[in-house]
């Protein structure tokens, strides 16, 4: 025997394990880690069904009633092949529903009746009292076994209070582990795994003590079998039963052990409430009846085991204790209490738990609701949950004290499964009968309950004494019929059988009376669909109202509109509801959801918030009739639905939701913060974009500018190569090539006309840092020349040499020509003038000679030698005169009468003369132009530039050739290019003088037309011949142009400007003999040599002569002699006043005055500063006496 | 499946076939049922792969319903 205290110190270590244990997995749980999760632990719980009932009542009823112990778990073994059916589909509706025990379930079912959940929690409570009492029972006896008997030991104090110590250690276990939270859908897996590991104990303990007694006392199942049969007959009944007893007793703990394995509260706590997933049942269904098999296999040897050693059958429910202690296995019987007290415990635990909650949520809250002064209960539900368990397990404990002692452990048993058997047909019928309905259950837990008090309760009372046992045998009131355990006279049946048959009859009868009775009301048949339907796929689419479109689309916009027009005119509300839809996108649609239906109502809420305030808006919707009562129920089932599935309380899920609402805010502002950033980083993306566009446009235009611009741009290397990195397409054309690639391949040396060139611009660059307006001569790929004006910038390398060159060239070759042109018309114009001056001078001494010796030829006789003299000098005079002429045609000084005539005229009027000219070795062609081309020109000028022409043609071609003249008409820049910058843009008349002689090189063409220069021998030109013409050309306001190749020809060609055409006059030389006069001319003259001899030629002709020295002196003289004088001879060059001046003033004095100018020099200015009027009388010096008369006489005839 | 082995182990544990048995010694009794409870046992471990094909014939609600949420 043990001393009390060591026991007690075993199960407290025993305590204090498992209490170490559900710490452990508890907070494995809180880390995330379920270790409750698994289905060998879910079946190992489920091992709680093996209560002390199990470890030694089932010996206990081996011993007396045979093989019937064994209908206890072949029952549940039987229920076990059906769970994948009726268990699952519980499980699942207790997913939905969030189910907390038994009696929740079927009151969820039937309309979540508190009636019906009360029924059920005082059943539970009454039928589970004895139960509860049967494990302290045991506990208190095997542990006063275990220290043996003690009438004065010191097992004496220790006896009493061992129940007292084990109800304070399942109060505080149970409440630390099972009642610790208010959630009690809340899975606990510290208490189930404690409780697997109890069950494992329990397993243990009872193979070890089978064992011992099977094959440590006898020799096994066979030597049990033998001695059982060998015995005697007299000591047969000493031995119990062997077999089964009854049929129907055995069919009766069949049935009941069926449905207790699933409908005892507690079972159902842990089968259902405690289920992590559904698929554990597939390890549960065999390995719990596997476990089932394996405690029980040793309890019929135990039993007969202990009766064949003689041990009374009385103490049958001790043997497997009582049989170790016998034979001196202390430590075994240590073992075999301990696995009695888990299997003992484990059932408190949880009963009390499941118990605690029942109480308090079906029977407590209900009262607290009905008592005002209870209402503050409400705030300690779970300090109310704590009291209930150790209410519960205090009334079991004076249960136990009080009735325990007088019943065996299988009777108390029984009496529960009894009692649990009464939820059978209300549970059943409500997940397999869509009829069955909340009367009926009422009806039959009510009849079952009243039916099982009366047939098994009252009958143990009165067994035990607690009332009189008379209403066994007489029946109450002496009613024989209403005797509780023959009920309605039946009589042949134990106790139990005829308990089961008379609760079922009453139960499941008045359970389908009152069904078929009474209808259903519509939540109560959505409900009934929902558990009946669990485990349908096609019902759960059904079950899912929130999923299926089943709500009419028409009937709620219509009553929405109803609703709105109590505040909005009818357009109004049909355009808000409109909108709503179209919000929602569910304008096109006939049915929709009961989601989308709320979704709808809380648009609609919203649009008429913005009218009414968000408060008025949502009564209006709540209040109206807008949502059914049908679909107001499925939105809270909707609701509920989801709870469930989230597994979560309704704190937890305000938490939640307030979590994830703070967490909305939050991302809203991130999404709204990013949406910024989005926006700027859109507003850059645009601006680079913008700039992107810019640049590319700004680089598009530099390119085409670059590319289109007729100056050429490049960039070459600094190296001696000078390569080109870079050329624009004027670059390219300007030099000839074809395209850039050649124009890069080619050296920039190569196209220089002199090398060195490149190497003195590269210094310069280097030595400045650019060039600017560098005046280089290249030459293209072609070799022609070409002139450009190149400017660069130089780009330096680290190391200081030249990177690159990035410069520009104009073509400047045009340009240069025309400074050439320039240069030489400036030439040309300066020998002109100096011709000129020389020739003005040349003609006053001409005049004075060729003068003075036609005087001298008059006054000597012909004959004499004299006379000879005086001829030679007139004819050098003559020559001299000529060249002085030559000299002021070509320096443009000579005077000329410009007349429209046809140029056409001329070239034939000249024809024959030219013919005489060139000769008859050379042909004379002319092509005229079909048109008239009337040009301003004196014809005697142009006639010259013919003669000229030809003669240096002629002399061109001395073995003969052709001259071409040929005449045509042009328009300046259209049809021709102009060929010289300095005509402008016109129609001219083209006079083209070509021959077929030896041509001309370039330097020689270049000085032509300087006066003097000749390429003829000396002696055969005046080198006059084509400055006259240039001269006349110029004068005329053409131009000329010469081209000439050697060996092959010259083509001159003259350009005169056309005039509109008139009728030419045409002069008719009257050739007379000149007159004489007697009229008085005033001569004023500054040279004194003309003055004199014009007064001498025109005195001898008869004329009166006043002269004048000056313009002064001219104007004196006229004035003393005013109304003689008739004439004015007038020098146009004279001091003081010039002769246009003296005319002027003289006109004035008396206006008609007739007036001759003469003048060696004064062409220029007779032209160009309008000093003679049209038509006034000219004649030049030198003059011959001749001409003078004559021009004196017509002046004073005119 | 398991409606069939429900029926069989009524078949097999109650009467009439139980009758049977009891008619015999005590120790048969005692090894048909613990041998017919063993082979439940049996077919109930071998039948648990049937749960599988069940199970994936049926919607499972909770993976429903969670995705529904």
């Amino acid at each position: 025997m043990f001393n009390p205290l060591t026991v007690i110190v075993f199960f407290c270590l025993y305590i204090g394990v498992l209490f170490l244990i559900a710490l452990w997995v508890e907070r494995k749980s809180a880390q995330g880690k379920d270790i409750g999760n698994n289905p060998v632990i879910y079946s190992l719980s489920l091992a709680m069904y093996c209560t002390s009932w199990t470890f030694y009542g089932s010996v206990g009823s081996a011993a007396t009633s045979g093989m019937l112990f064994l209908t206890i778990y072949l029952g549940p073994t039987m229920a076990v092949v059906l769970w994948w059916t009726v268990l699952r589909k519980i499980i699942r509706v207790k997913n939905s529903y969030r189910i907390t025990s038994i009696a929740d379930f079927i009151s969820a079912r039937y309309d979540k009746s508190h009636s019906i959940a009360a029924i059920v929690t005082v059943m539970a409570l009454a039928g589970i009292v004895p139960y509860m009492a049967l494990q302290l029972k045991s506990i208190i006896t095997t542990f006063e076994l275990l220290i043996g008997p003690a009438a004065d030991g010191p097992s004496s104090w220790a006896a009493p209070h061992v129940g007292l110590l084990v109800l304070v250690l399942m109060t505080i276990f149970t409440i630390i582990f099972g009642v610790r939270r208010l959630d009690p859908t809340e899975r606990h897996q510290g208490m189930v795994v404690a409780l697997a590991a109890e069950s494992t104990v329990k397993l243990l303990a009872f193979l070890a003590v089978g064992i011992f007694v099977t094959y440590g006392m006898y020799d096994g199942f066979g030597d049990i079998f033998n001695r059982l049969s060998a015995a005697p007959l007299s000591a047969r009944a000493a031995l119990g039963e062997t077999g089964i007893p009854s049929y129907t007793t055995w069919m009766s703990y069949l049935v009941l052990a069926m449905f207790a394995i699933m409908f005892l509260p507690r079972q159902f706590h842990i089968t259902v409430i405690e289920n992590f997933d559904e698929k554990h049942l597939r390890t549960a269904m065999w390995l719990f009846p596997l476990y089932l098999f394996l405690i029980n296999l040793f309890v019929f040897p135990i039993a007969k085991g202990g009766l064949l050693a003689g041990l009374p059958v009385q103490d049958a429910d001790t043997f497997v204790l009582g049989l170790p202690l016998h034979a001196g296995q202390k430590w075994l019987s240590l073992l075999v209490f301990i696995g009695g007290f888990s299997a003992a415990t484990g059932m408190i635990m949880i009963s009390s738990m499941t118990m605690s909650i029942m109480i308090t949520n079906h029977l407590l809250l209900p009262i607290i609701g009905q008592v005002k002064g209870l209402g503050f209960l409400r705030r300690h539900l779970l300090q109310c949950r704590w009291a209930a368990v150790a209410f519960y397990i205090l009334v079991c404990y004076w249960f136990e004290r009080s009735v325990g002692e007088q019943l065996m452990l299988i009777n108390m048993g029984v009496i529960s499964f009894a009692a649990a058997l009464q939820f059978a047909p209300s549970l059943l019928g409500g997940i397999f009968w869509r009829q069955g309905n909340k009367a009926g259950a009422l009806l039959g837990l009510t009849s079952g309950f009243l039916l099982w008090f009366y047939t098994l309760i009252v009958p143990t009372l009165a067994s035990t004494g607690r009332i009189s046992g008379d209403i066994l045998e007489k029946g109450p009131w002496g009613l024989g019929y209403l005797r509780p355990e023959h009920l309605f006279g039946m009589s042949g049946l134990d106790p139990v059988s005829h308990a089961v048959f008379w609760t079922m009859v009453f139960n499941v009868g008045l359970y389908l009376l009152g069904s078929f009775l009474f209808e259903q009301t519509e939540e109560e048949q959505a409900l009934a669909q929902e558990f009946v339907t669990a485990l349908s796929p096609i019902s759960l689419q059904t079950r899912l109202v929130s999923d299926e479109a089943l709500i009419d689309l028409g009937d709620k916009k219509r009553e929405i509109v109803k609703l709105l027009r109590q505040y909005f005119s009818e357009a109004r509300s049909a355009e808000m509801v409109d909108q709503c839809l179209c919000e929602l996108d569910i304008a096109g649609k006939h049915k929709i959801t009961i989601a989308l239906m709320t979704e709808l109502l809380k648009t609609a809420e919203k649009h008429l918030a913005g009218s009414i305030g968000s408060a008025a808006a949502h009564r209006a919707i709540m209040t109206g009739t807008i949502i059914s009562p049908k679909e107001e129920f499925e939105l809270s089932r909707m609701y509920a639905e989801i709870l469930a599935n989230l597994k979560l309380t309704p704190s937890d899920l305000k938490e939640k939701i307030d979590y994830y609402q703070e967490k909305e805010a939050l991302l809203t502002r991130q999404a709204a913060e990013l949406e910024e950033k989005i926006k700027e980083r859109d507003r850059e993306i645009a601006e680079r974009k913008r700039m992107g566009g810019a640049l590319r446009e700004s680089e598009e235009k530099y390119r085409t500018l670059v590319d289109n611009v007729n100056i050429g741009v490049y960039r070459n290397a600094g190296d001696p190569s000078g390569r080109f990195m870079q050329v624009n397409p004027a670059m390219v054309k300007m030099l000839g090539y074809a395209d850039a690639e050649e124009l890069m391949r080619t050296p920039t040396v190569a196209l220089y006309q002199e090398p060195t060139d490149r190497r003195l611009l590269i210094e310069e660059a280097r030595r400045n840092g650019f060039v600017k307006d560098k005046q280089l001569a290249l030459r293209k790929k072609d070799g022609t020349p070409l002139w450009v004006s190149c400017s660069a910038t130089v780009q330096y390398s680290e190391d200081g040499d030249i990177k690159w060159m990035d410069g520009v060239i104009e073509d400047i070759t045009e340009r240069m020509k025309l400074e050439e042109q320039l240069r030489h018309a400036q030439k040309m114009q300066a020998i002109g003038t100096l011709a000129g001056g020389v020739a003005h001078d040349f003609n006053n001494i001409l005049t004075a000679i060729i003068g003075y010796g036609n005087l001298i030829k008059k006054s000597v006789k012909e004959g004499e030698t004299l006379r000879s003299y005086v001829d030679h000098i007139l004819t050098s005079s003559e020559r001299a005169a000529n060249l002085t002429k030559s000299l002021l045609a070509f320096s443009r000084k000579q005077i000329i009468s410009p007349r429209p005539v046809s140029l056409n005229d001329i070239v034939k009027r000249t024809e024959k003369i030219l013919l005489r000219v060139i000769g008859e070795d050379i042909e004379l062609r002319t092509v005229l132009c079909d048109e008239e081309l009337t040009i301003m020109a004196d014809s005697d000028q142009l006639e010259q530039v013919l003669m000229n022409l030809a003669t240096n043609a002629r002399d061109s071609m001395p073995n003969g050739g052709a001259l071409t003249i040929e005449t045509s008409n042009i328009e300046m820049g259209k049809g021709y290019v102009i060929t010289n910058d300095l005509m402008k843009p016109g129609n001219y008349a083209l006079l083209s003088v070509s021959d077929t002689g030896a041509g001309m090189d370039e330097k020689t063409k270049q000085r032509i037309f300087e006066p003097f220069f000749t390429t003829k021998e000396v002696g055969k030109g005046t080198g006059l011949g084509l400055s006259i013409v240039y001269g006349i050309i110029k004068q005329h306001n053409g131009e000329i142009n010469v081209y000439s190749e050697v060996g092959k020809g010259t083509i001159f060609r003259i350009y005169f400007p056309l005039i509109t055409p008139t009728t030419e006059q045409h002069l008719v030389e009257i050739v007379a003999v000149p007159k004489g006069g007697n009229e008085v001319i005033l001569i004023a003259e500054d040279d004194q040599e003309v003055r004199r001899l014009t007064r001498h030629v025109l005195s001898a002709a008869g004329y009166t002569i006043i002269e004048a020295v000056d313009g002064s002196d001219a104007i004196a003289k006229f004035l003393e002699r005013q109304h003689d004088i008739n004439l004015l001879i007038l020098d146009v060059i004279m001091p003081k006043k010039n002769g246009k001046e003296v005319y002027e003033e003289i006109r004035k004095l008396r206006p008609g005055v007739k007036a001759l100018f003469t003048s060696g020099y004064s062409a220029e200015i007779i032209h160009t500063k309008g000093i003679l009027e049209e038509g006034t009388d000219f004649i030049s010096k030198p003059m011959q006496p001749d001409e003078l008369l004559k021009k004196v006489r017509e002046s004073l005839d005119r | 499946m398991f409606v069939f082995l429900f029926f069989f182990c009524l078949v097999l544990f109650t009467w009439p076939l139980l009758s049977v048995v009891q008619d015999s010694d005590a120790e048969a009794v005692f090894y048909y049922l613990y041998l017919s409870w063993g082979l439940v046992i049996l077919l109930l471990f071998l039948s648990r792969k049937s749960t599988d094909i069940k199970a994936s014939t049926e919607t499972d609600p909770d993976k429903q319903e969670v995705n529904d949420v």
